[in-house]
């Protein structure tokens, strides 16, 4: 049996693994929460430090690396062409080191086709945004001079 | 130790965090709105006739067609049932837009919902293919012969 102080400082317990793990799912009870046996050794230990304990948590969630494909696709029909090329490149890429047992190539694959897609965007919204200015102002000119 | 003199009743302790709420709670209300609006412009509007689209000026400087030349007219046709029509004007993007708008909903409705949201986790070889196939059509579609010719907006 243990006892554990919960988010508010009191003791909580005596409880066995069944109630943690019940307490665990409802989110009252993380790794982090100090726990200490009913037998001795008594010191408070965080849960995680338990082996038996720590079984019960959650496994960590893997470690999740976006391919990008879809902004990449997205910008490349809408944006700035050239860009949009290399961030395609770089997302089929993402996969591919995935797929070879490279995770951090994979998250910096990434990356680089993240900031490739922000940067088609921005060319992309730039130029456009310089074009409209341009239309906008020949129009209201022509219009000025019709009236 | 007291232990047994403990009352039975068990007591429970607090939630770690009480749940925040999500923070792209906005984002599903906005991305709907933006979507009937943009929508509703496009059907108001043809972009053959209007000069105030978005002109692509990869086009503009080469005269070559990129892969997403024509989409605004194909999206044009399609908000008003013309899907031949649409196809004609960029094949690609118009069989691409149910995966890209599924994609993109997936994560926007993750947000909006305050759940975690994780990428699908495709094959290197699709991922690939996706990427080889917009790449070629935006070469093949500029080829002056018959079965390109059709590739491009007309």
């Amino acid at each position: 049996m243990y006892y554990l102080l919960g988010a508010d400082q009191r003791e909580y317990g005596p409880v066995g693994p069944d109630q943690l793990r019940t307490w665990i799912a409802e989110g009252r009870v993380a790794a982090a929460t100090r726990v200490r046996r009913a037998e001795p050794p008594t010191d408070w230990r965080p849960l995680r430090d338990y082996p038996e304990l720590a079984a019960l948590l959650p496994p960590p969630p893997l470690p999740v690396v976006p391919n990008r494909l879809v902004p990449a696709v997205l910008v490349t029909v809408a944006c700035c062409l050239p860009c949009g090329v290399v961030a395609l490149i770089y997302s089929a890429r993402v996969n591919r080191c995935l797929e070879t047992g490279d995770p951090e190539g994979a998250a910096r694959a990434s990356r680089t086709a993240a900031r490739w897609c922000w940067l088609s965007l921005g060319v992309g919204l730039l130029v456009k945004g310089l074009i409209a200015a341009v239309w906008l102002t020949v129009w209201m000119t022509s219009a000025a001079q019709s009236n | 130790m007291d232990d047994v003199r403990r009352p039975i009743e068990l007591r429970v302790p607090p939630r770690l965090t009480p749940a925040p709420p999500p923070a792209g709670r906005w984002l599903l209300p906005l991305a709907g709105i933006i979507l009937i609006g943009a929508g509703m412009f496009l059907y108001r509007f043809n972009p053959a006739e209007h000069a105030f689209y978005p002109v692509c000026f990869f086009h503009e400087w080469t005269g070559w067609h990129c892969p997403g030349c024509g989409a605004s007219r194909a999206l044009y046709s399609l908000v008003h049932g013309r899907c031949l029509a649409a196809l004609r004007f960029n094949p690609l993007f118009v069989l691409l837009l149910p995966w890209l708008a599924w994609a993109a909903g997936r994560r926007v409705i993750a947000y909006s919902l305050g759940r975690a949201w994780a990428p699908v986790r495709m094959p290197a070889a699709v991922v690939t293919g996706l990427v080889v196939t917009v790449l070629l059509f935006g070469v093949l579609r500029n080829l002056p012969w018959r079965p390109f010719i059709w590739l491009a907006p007309p």
